[in-house]
């Protein structure tokens, strides 16, 4: 897509001015992997790799398809490859060239748990085993709390946070009790601090360090604090949390 | 020549490519087996000239004026157009090359495919005349629409040299469609809209060419220069009607290249 306005970086590389440039760094895997079903898994690779002006050896197609296991498959046309080894060789598209980075689109979507498990622990592979840097979106919010470090949500087509996911998950998000509820909500309004009401308690996303000063702050206030604890969420419900905090 | 040499991986595994082939092929090879069989239906048998083997590939220049834009355009439609309905574009677009080297990478194989078309199709037709007829200088008339007007002779050699403008001719003819159609691939969504477009550009132009009304603009039709190569057969050729019809022809070409050159840089692919 045409950038509507901005820029970004990659490496040294300003993006979109040097796209290009940049691309030569990245390996990337789009939401539905399409690919030349009367070529054979291999001649596919050979093509893509040659626009990235990289010349694939035998070997190295070899060493990236038993990498994503589809070395039993390689030399059939792709047109009789399952969904799943479509991933699959999408993501040795993606790895040939040998990027720093790759970027990859619903790499689980429309494949079954199995598959979805196999794609996972491929990633993780990648990233521990080869010290590739993996850029991920997904909707599979599940999926993104068992494979990322690092995430960042977007809401309404704009970055709302970037944060690793065990302070995101683990340190952000306190449960309080407090009385009269009402004040307690002006008073995150106020300070903008992102929260939702889950049954009897308000879950607010507030940064450890500073909550001996919240507190004395609502104390101050005539606001009685009850209870409040540090809430373990998961990525679903600390995401819910975030952009429901966004629209109020 | 990355680009052009994973074009030609692509169009080889193609299946269409050969039914276009066949069908140019197998004109040619009609043409040739119906001389042999009747050869009454030259009228130069009848005045007693000895038939040349270059004539096949003369005659088969007839079909491939016609045929070959037909066959180029719908690989050159399909190019663009069905590499975004497969989804194949998107992946090549996440690769380190610039919008403008895909298109030229296209648009080269479709120079490529032209020229192939029309030379292997008469190499084919030559190899079957010789074998048929044989070798020899050509004969032709004077004026084609008027039998009575007298006759000159080409020696092989300039029949064969002529044989190859005409076949350059032709295959300029041919690329011109095929960049028209690659021009409308670069923004359709169906891999046969672009090729039907093409054909119905085509037939409202020979339509048009022939109504009195637009006489003043019918030299500027592409269809009016579908025959253009036949000036290189007449006795003196007529150079300067024949590098019109290359500029006409060559403004069609140039024209739907750039355009389609701009479009495809502006278009978003998405899902």
């Amino acid at each position: 897509m045409r950038p509507s306005q901005g820029t970004f970086q990659v490496f040294n590389y300003l993006c979109p001015t040097q796209l290009n440039q940049a691309k030569h760094l990245m390996g990337g895997v789009i939401d539905i992997p399409s690919f030349y079903d009367n070529l054979s898994g291999r001649e596919n690779l050979h093509l893509l790799a040659s626009l990235s002006n990289f010349r694939a050896s035998k070997s190295e197609i070899e060493s990236v398809s038993a990498l994503v296991g589809i070395e039993t498959i390689i030399d059939k046309p792709v047109g009789v490859y399952s969904n799943g080894q479509k991933r699959r060789l999408s993501i040795a598209q993606a790895l040939l060239p040998r990027p720093k980075i790759i970027v990859l689109d619903e790499p689980t979507s429309g494949l079954d748990p199995q598959g979805v498990k196999n794609i996972r622990n491929l990633i993780l592979q990648l990233n521990q085993e080869h010290g590739i840097t993996v850029f991920f979106s997904s909707h599979l919010l599940s999926e993104v709390q068992k494979i990322c470090n690092r995430i960042s949500i977007i809401h309404k087509g704009k970055i709302i946070k970037t944060v690793d996911v065990k302070d995101f998950l683990f340190d952000s998000f306190f449960s309080i009790q407090a009385s009269p509820v009402e004040e307690l909500l002006h008073f995150l309004k106020e300070k903008n601090i992102p929260y939702r009401i889950q049954e009897k308690y308000i879950l607010a996303s507030l940064d450890g360090n500073h909550i001996p000063e919240i507190i004395k702050e609502l104390t101050n206030r005539n606001i009685f604090i009850y209870e409040i604890f540090r809430h373990q969420l998961s990525l679903e419900e600390a995401f819910l949390a975030t952009v429901e905090g966004e629209n109020q | 020549m990355n680009i052009l040499s994973s074009e030609i991986q692509k169009i080889r595994a193609n299946y269409r490519t050969y039914g276009g082939l066949i069908v140019l092929w197998g004109l040619g090879i009609l043409i040739g087996i119906n001389v042999w069989y009747n050869p009454s239906l030259l009228p130069l048998k009848h005045l007693g000239f000895r038939l040349s083997g270059l004539y096949i590939p003369g005659l088969t220049l007839y079909p491939l004026a016609v045929v070959g834009p037909v066959v180029a355009v719908l690989i050159a439609g399909e190019s663009i157009a069905g590499e975004r309905i497969k989804g194949t574009l998107r992946m090549i677009l996440t690769r380190p090359i610039p919008r403008t080297r895909i298109y030229l990478g296209k648009l080269s194989l479709i120079i490529l495919y032209s020229l192939f078309i029309v030379f292997s199709t008469l190499l084919i037709t030559s190899f079957l005349g010789f074998f048929l007829f044989g070798g020899g200088s050509v004969v032709l008339p004077v004026d084609f629409n008027n039998i009575s007007s007298g006759f000159f002779t080409l020696s092989i050699q300039e029949a064969i040299l002529r044989l190859i403008l005409a076949g350059l001719s032709v295959s300029f003819y041919i690329l011109a469609y095929a960049s028209i159609a690659l021009c409308l691939s670069s923004f359709m969504s169906h891999s046969l809209a672009s090729p039907i477009f093409t054909l119905i550009f085509t037939a409202a132009s020979t339509v048009i060419q022939n109504l009195e009304v637009f006489k003043p603009i019918s030299p500027f039709l592409i269809t009016h220069h579908l025959l253009s190569w036949q000036n290189l057969m007449a006795q003196s050729i007529k150079w300067n009607t024949l590098f019109f019809s290359y500029l006409i022809v060559g403004c069609y070409f140039l024209g739907s290249f750039l355009l389609g050159i701009i479009i495809f840089n502006r278009k978003d692919e998405t899902t």
